[in-house]
């Protein structure tokens, strides 16, 4: 009986035994075969171009992984992936890092490195563990990178700018504004005209003997150099009798110069020492403030009508618009296309010498920004771009003329640095846009007498306006869900006057231009 | 001995059905999938429906009359904040009621995610129907954006920004004409609304 019981007693301990350890394998079992479900999100500072990105992150539970081609394209890294053997190759210029997903091992500046998590695949795309940025970018990629868990940032670029000095020299004309730093640093200004300009630098080190700097000329009153959420701000605050001012870095030694006029004329001794190296930063104006924003410091010149440049809309493998209730039927990409090289011949024969560029003169597929880089490349002295539009709406029609609007859009945060050659491209609209205002009413008053028909005058944040560096339009010549605009758009009496008005406003904008 | 049968079948049960999981089903979900996603928030029917406070909300909406954006106000649950305001609001205003739709918005446009920064900018994560239904052209583009970035800068102070994402990535435009890399920060023109 005492050893049936304890049989019995060993049964039951062996039997519970058994089920805690089936519970155990079922609960590791079910841990390792759990599939990844888990996002984040991490944070990439470049402090050089004060630009942020967000990154999504991938979470198998234990660690974080990114996008190998999101980190590319933010560190600006050409990669390849080999389709035999899967070898991922990193590059900028000369510099290489290749590694096998799967494998920590990460070959980069002739030496091996080792990685704790090593890279995987993950359905097809390659994902990079975290610590990827910090160890092995900065051996592609040329600058500093720090990483702040608490906040899960990634700041990389200068880390120990300092300021050294602030000071301020009036002269007759103008007061300078001199801050010098340990290194060049891009830097952005915005004006809070009439009383302020803001002048924002990556965080720095403050050195300052003495930072308020009282100047009280005619064009400045003082100078103050903050450091304010993450960033060092300088206020410059401006006199009663400020005119303008410009801006410019000096490499050597590194120093941020600041002109402030009260003069509207510029002086007749200005020269740049042939020594210096003169960087602009980025200039945002305040389009909030009630007074008209102070120019730049650029010397006046007669307008000259040398270059047009027009880009006719879409092409290649966006057609755009497409309508096939009309006869001819109507296409945007060919309708804009032809109207286009009308309008070229029509220039050529108003004004002779000129010389008129296309964006595409065939149906090809051309970005966005390349169209208006073909205008600023070709110096052009005014940009058009050609387009029909649409609404969900059939009562609304007629021929509009659009210029850039910047006031939706705030810099720097969010920018693409992939486009951070044009930092000041985007922008460079911005001093432009009155003269844009006045090409479009020149349009729209030509397009009146011609048609007898009104225009509108719109503006909106246009990716083919922002970075032309001229008078830039974006004409919408009709609204393809308007039956009469459809049909008038495919008329060829309807667009040779289309084409004469636009001819006749172009005509009248240089008579402008010129104070004629 | 039942009781070791039982235990027997158990064990090769789980290990079957594990092996089920981890070799059938994949092991890793596809990139797509791994963003914030909306989660189900569980209804909770109070006892009288008459007593739920209610908060408005504008809608920036698109008439096919005038093909203009015109202002609708609806209503969410007054209890729902931060991030749940912002989801039901933009869900409303892409379905704004049974007889009513936005023609801003392309049909089968769907909310996927509302991801919001510690900066305040609020990432919009919607299907690719936005880009691959737009009827195309300035105008209608113009009137998407509006709709959506207006509709969210207007009702909610803490959002800063506004990033419109198509499947998680950000888009260089909707259909061609207005920039969309750089979040909206202020609203877009009355012109429109």
């Amino acid at each position: 009986m005492k050893n049936l019981q304890q049989l019995h007693i060993h049964e039951q301990h062996f039997a519970f035994s058994g089920f805690r350890t089936i519970a155990l394998l079922g609960l590791l079992v079910w841990f390792l075969g759990s599939p990844v479900v888990e996002g984040g999100v991490v944070e990439v500072f470049f402090t050089d171009y004060d630009v942020s990105y967000t990154l999504y992150t991938l979470n198998d539970g234990a660690h974080e992984y990114v996008h190998l081609d999101k980190v590319a394209q933010m560190f600006q890294l050409s990669f390849e992936i080999d389709q035999i053997d899967g070898r991922v190759v990193l590059q900028n210029n000369a510099k290489t890092a290749s590694f096998f997903p799967g494998q920590s091992t990460v070959i980069a500046d002739r030496r091996s490195h080792f990685l704790n998590v090593p890279p995987r695949l993950v359905d097809g795309t390659v994902m990079l563990p975290l610590e990827f940025i910090p160890e092995i970018i900065p051996l592609v990629y040329e600058g500093d990178i720090f990483w702040d868990p608490a906040k899960r940032l990634f700041q990389i670029g200068i880390q120990e700018l300092e300021i050294y000095t602030l000071y301020a020299s009036p002269y007759g004309e103008y007061t300078r504004i001199v801050v010098e730093m340990s290194e060049v640093a891009t830097y952005k200004v915005t004006e809070k005209l009439p009383s302020r300009l803001l002048i924002e630098l990556p965080y720095s080190q403050l050195a300052l003997d003495k930072n308020t700097v009282e100047v009280n000329s005619q064009a400045v009153d003082y100078v103050k150099i903050i450091n304010s959420f993450g960033s060092t701000q300088m206020t410059v605050k401006l006199g009663d009798d400020f005119e303008r001012y410009r801006h410019l870095v000096i490499e050597d030694p590194p120093r941020l110069l600041i002109d402030v006029y009260n003069t509207v004329e510029m002086p007749v001794a200005t020269q740049t020492p042939a020594d210096e190296t003169i960087t602009e930063g980025i200039i945002e104006t305040d389009l909030t403030a009630e007074t008209t924003p102070g120019i730049a410091g650029t010397i006046p010149k007669t307008f000259m009508l040398q270059t047009v440049v027009i880009d006719p809309g879409h092409g290649g493998s966006d057609p755009g618009i497409t309508r096939t209730t009309t006869q001819p039927a109507l296409i945007e990409k060919d309708l804009v296309l032809q109207l286009s090289k009308m309008l070229m011949n029509s220039l050529q024969q108003r004004f002779g010498q000129i010389r008129v560029v296309l964006t595409r003169d065939g149906d090809s597929f051309v970005g966005v920004e390349d169209r208006t880089t073909v205008a600023n490349h070709n110096l052009a002295d005014v940009f058009l771009s050609v387009h029909v539009n649409n609404s969900p709406s059939s009562a609304v029609s007629g021929f509009e003329v659009y210029v850039m609007d910047y006031g939706s859009l705030e810099l720097p945060t969010g920018f693409d640095s992939l486009q951070a050659q044009s930092q000041v491209l985007d922008y460079a609209q911005a001093p432009q846009i009155e003269r844009s205002k006045r090409l479009a009413r020149a349009i729209l008053d030509a397009y009146q007498s011609r048609t007898n028909q009104a225009g509108r005058l719109k503006s909106a944040p246009l990716f083919s306006l922002k970075g032309a560096t001229m008078p830039a339009v974006h004409i919408e010549i009709g609204y393809s869900s308007n039956g009469r605009d459809v049909n008038n758009m495919v008329q060829p009496g309807f667009q040779e006057s289309l084409v004469a008005a636009i001819t006749d406003g172009i005509a009248a904008f240089k008579k402008i231009e010129q104070g004629n | 001995m039942l009781r070791w049968i039982f235990i027997v079948v158990l064990t090769i049960g789980l290990l079957g059905g594990s092996w089920y999981l981890y070799t059938v089903q994949p092991l890793e979900q596809s990139v797509n999938v791994v963003l914030p996603s909306d989660e189900e928030v569980a209804v909770v029917v109070p006892l009288n429906p008459e007593t739920i406070q209610k908060r408005d909300v504008t809608l920036f909406i698109g008439d096919p009359e005038t093909g203009a954006l015109i202002r609708r106000i609806s209503d969410i649950d007054a209890d729902l904040s931060g991030i749940d305001a912002m989801r039901e609001t933009v869900k409303q205003l892409l379905a704004p009621g049974e007889d009513v739709r936005n023609y801003a918005i392309p049909e089968g446009t769907e909310l996927l995610s509302v991801f919001l920064t510690s900066t305040g900018t609020v990432y919009l994560n919607v299907n690719r129907n936005l880009q691959d239904r737009h009827i195309g052209g300035m105008a209608a583009e113009l009137a998407t954006v509006t709709s959506l970035v207006n509709t969210l800068l207007f009702n909610f102070r803490e959002i800063r920004q506004v990033q419109i994402l198509v499947e998680g990535a950000e888009i260089e435009t909707v259909a061609g004409h207005i920039d969309c890399r750089k979040p909206f920060s202020k609203m877009l023109l009355s012109q429109n609304s």
